[in-house]
């Protein structure tokens, strides 16, 4: 009889059955029991093999890759888009035909909704990651509405419209977000070990410890710079502090480095928390997951185009959606931000942070609670929304420099440009009256913004007594946000027809752009925050003085279609 | 401390991911909606068998770990096309497995390509027969290393892993009889190797 083949005699050595005539064969032939013999030791010493064991770190070296390769992404899409809309303006401005500046224009506004997704996506972590192709379809829709708006300033402001005015137009709206966009990605990478709300600028503290203990060298720094400390756990040796002049922040990331901790900041409360502890090899092949970090470690979850649902028992750190609703059942602590859908606390959620809707609405149930601040604005003040994505919020500038400030300044100025412009031509009555008012009366102005600051907290405290007036409180809000703004745009054209630059040639979008400027000057210089302060005033109470920007049916105070002479 | 102050140092999440637990496909699910911890945990989870695919195609060290932590971001990047219904183990297997092949690829010689033997852990805690163990065990995995990559790698999902033919066809990427023959000819070809 012929021997057994191969894969039979295999079969047989992983415990099939022999055939007829298959067990007489193998009774009389030692080669094929051989065979089978060294199959089955082959089997038994593969299955005594282990595994090379997991480097320590692994799981945490994994989530560190991931974390760098979605800052790269962030900052490449927008440096991919960034370029191809330069050149874009760049041919627009070289070819001086009406379809070149319009692309010019179509790429200016690309680029402005490319800086605020930038912006968004670096608030929510995987979005770029897995909706990017939905963003850039978001960024093409943005761009054929900037178009179309654009045009329409075009034909209303600039009549004979002038390559230098689209020039510096487009660039002011197109490269500053887009440089602040990728910056942000970057001033994102500082400190990982610092969470939550840190400023821009922290204090600079001297300090000189010799043999302090970690939780008490942590305490010192949180006094030196006016923190609540709550050290919830702290390890390692003693340590020696001679620091001069140092930003708080920077001090307590370098202690924090030395001792593997975290630090989550709310308000002025710091917490110093252990960092998710790096994953030991499990010791066996199917591992429980680590228990998951404390509340330094908590995640952001963020999705397009559905719900979410932080569940009874789940805690989660910032919240972003964005076309659709979030319902929250467990603990949120950071903030809760959507764009297109509603936000629901039912009776067992929390929510530590600020509640923010765009297009929605906010439903807390009685038994659910929101710690921060609401605001639900409707689809209508889709605008307000745009303008928070594209200026940044400056807080969002965590641990960030000189640039990142500046640019983060920039990116402020250019969409309070681009809003201002819009206002300016679709309401240019109004703005005309809000201007004359500020020019008439300034200090009546300013007394009467004096009062309305003071009157809308006590407004908002009458209308939450009657309990059905609560429902009016965030449009009384909104109402004074617009005011201010539309009071802002009076005063932006104001400064711009006085400065005496580019006298030869200042249409309305030159003043705008003159006066945006100015902001962005004093948003950035020390002081510069009061001036605007006492500017948002003066704004606010003119607008109030015109009963809300009721025109006057005065002719417009800036004659935009002719030039303006030196002596105006 | 105040009361805010105490719920916030409280590690909750320790809780939560037992629950978690609890319930197939909730950590593949929570990690498809985009939630960093419940990946994190899947890491962990998956962790020893997706490098031990890859320290035996690419051989132990820098490669081998390079490769699985690849093969885990690939994962995190990619996870919106996860199927949750589908064993996660076999999806981070298969995008290993191609990653490490890939890097064989660019290593030119997939053929002839010899790795370097993994670090040897013998599974029997008898002293007395420890070092013929490791002896025994140093023979397999050199054996092992000098194999076709295709039959060392389902010979290791087969025998290290105890995948089934029909894990292993998803993870490879080839019919359930391609996978059977190969590892018919692999166990051959590891006992030729031996001899």
């Amino acid at each position: 009889m012929t021997h057994v083949d191969d894969v039979r005699l295999q079969d047989l050595a992983s415990g099939a059955a022999p055939q007829a005539g298959e067990a007489e064969h193998l009774a009389s032939c030692t080669a094929c029991s051989a065979q089978i013999d060294g199959y089955r030791a082959l089997a038994e010493v593969l299955g005594t093999l282990r595994p090379a064991p997991v480097p320590e770190g692994f799981a945490r070296a994994v989530m560190e890759r991931i974390e760098v390769r979605q800052r790269k992404v962030r900052r490449d899409v927008a440096l991919a888009l960034a370029i191809p809309m330069a050149l874009l303006v760049a041919i627009g401005v070289a070819a001086r035909e009406p379809i070149a500046r319009a692309i010019a224009e179509g790429a200016a506004g690309i680029a402005i909704w490319t800086a605020a997704a930038a912006r968004a996506a670096r608030f929510a972590a995987p979005l770029l990651s897995a909706f990017g192709p939905y963003l850039a379809l978001a960024a093409l829709a943005g761009a054929l509405a900037s178009f179309v708006i654009l045009r329409r300033i075009v034909e209303v402001l600039i009549m004979r419209p002038r390559v230098k005015d689209v020039v510096v137009s487009s660039l002011l709206a197109f490269l500053l977000p887009a440089i602040a966009g990728a910056t942000d990605a970057a001033a994102a990478a500082r400190s990982p070990r610092l969470l939550g709300d840190w400023p821009a600028e922290e204090r600079r503290i001297t300090l000189d410890l010799e043999g302090a203990l970690p939780g008490e060298a942590v305490a010192k720094v949180g006094e030196a710079a006016g923190w609540s400390v709550v050290v919830a756990a702290v390890g390692g040796g003693p340590v020696t502090l001679h620091l001069q002049g140092v930003p708080a922040d920077q001090a307590l990331a370098s202690l924090l480095e030395a001792w593997d901790m975290q630090a989550h900041r709310v308000g002025s409360l710091v917490t110093i928390l252990a960092a998710p502890a790096p994953t030991p090899a499990p010791p066996s092949s199917l591992p429980l997951p680590p228990p998951a970090p404390p509340k330094a470690g908590a995640v952001d979850r963020a999705v397009m185009g559905s719900d979410i649902v932080i569940r009874e028992g789940e805690t989660v750190h910032d919240v972003a959606a964005t076309g659709g609703d979030v319902v929250v059942h467990g603990t949120v602590q950071g903030d809760v931000a959507v764009m297109g859908g509603d936000v629901r606390v039912s009776d067992t959620g929390h929510v530590f942070g600020d509640v923010s809707v765009a297009g929605g609405e906010i439903d807390l149930e009685e038994g659910g609670r929101i710690d921060g601040s609401r605001s639900a604005i409707g689809s209508s003040d889709a605008a307000q929304a745009m303008l928070g994505l594209a200026g940044g919020r400056r807080h969002a500038h965590r641990g960030g420099g000189f640039f990142s400030n500046l640019f983060g300044s920039l990116a402020q100025g250019a969409a309070f440009f681009v809003l201002a412009l819009l206002l300016s031509v679709f309401a240019k009555d109004r703005i005309n009256a809000v201007t004359e008012e500020i020019r008439k009366r300034p200090v009546e102005s300013f007394g009467r913004g004096l009062v309305g600051v003071l009157a809308v907290p006590v407004l908002t405290v009458l209308l939450v007594i009657t309990v059905i007036g609560i429902l009016v409180v965030p449009f009384l809000w909104i109402a004074a946000g617009l005011a201010t703004f539309a009071g802002m745009t009076s005063i932006a054209l104001l400064v711009g027809e006085h400065l005496p630059v580019a006298e030869s040639r200042k249409t309305q979008i030159v003043c705008l752009a003159i006066g945006a400027a100015v902001f962005t000057v004093l948003d950035l210089v020390p002081f510069g925050s009061i001036a605007l302060a006492g500017a948002g005033l003066l704004a606010f109470g003119a607008v109030l003085r015109t009963r809300f920007a009721r025109p006057n049916g005065k002719p417009p105070v800036i004659d935009e279609f002719a030039y303006r002479s030196p002596a105006g | 401390m105040d009361a805010l102050s105490a719920f916030r140092a409280i590690p909750l999440f320790a809780v939560v991911a037992r629950d978690r637990e609890a319930e197939p496909g909730t950590l593949e699910r929570a990690a498809r909606s985009g939630d960093r911890q419940a990946f994190a945990a899947l890491v962990s989870r998956h962790q020893m068998d997706v490098h031990a695919l890859c320290a035996r195609i690419l051989g132990s060290g820098d490669d081998a770990r390079d490769a699985a932590q690849e093969a885990f971001v690939r994962a995190f990047f990619a996870i919106g096309r996860y199927d949750p219904n589908l064993p996660f183990v076999a999806w981070i297997l298969r995008i290993a497995r191609n990653h490490c092949l890939d890097v064989l690829r660019r290593r030119r010689d997939r053929k002839t390509d010899l790795v370097e033997a993994p670090e040897v852990a013998s599974a029997e805690p008898d002293a007395e027969s420890r070092a013929v163990d490791r002896e025994t065990a140093r023979r397999i995995e050199g054996a092992m290393a000098a194999i076709d990559v295709r039959y060392r790698e389902v010979l290791t999902l087969y025998h290290l892993h105890g995948r089934t033919y029909a894990e292993i066809a998803r993870i490879v990427d080839a019919p359930i009889g391609t996978v059977m023959s190969w590892i018919y000819r692999g166990r051959r070809a590891l006992r030729e190797a031996l001899r």
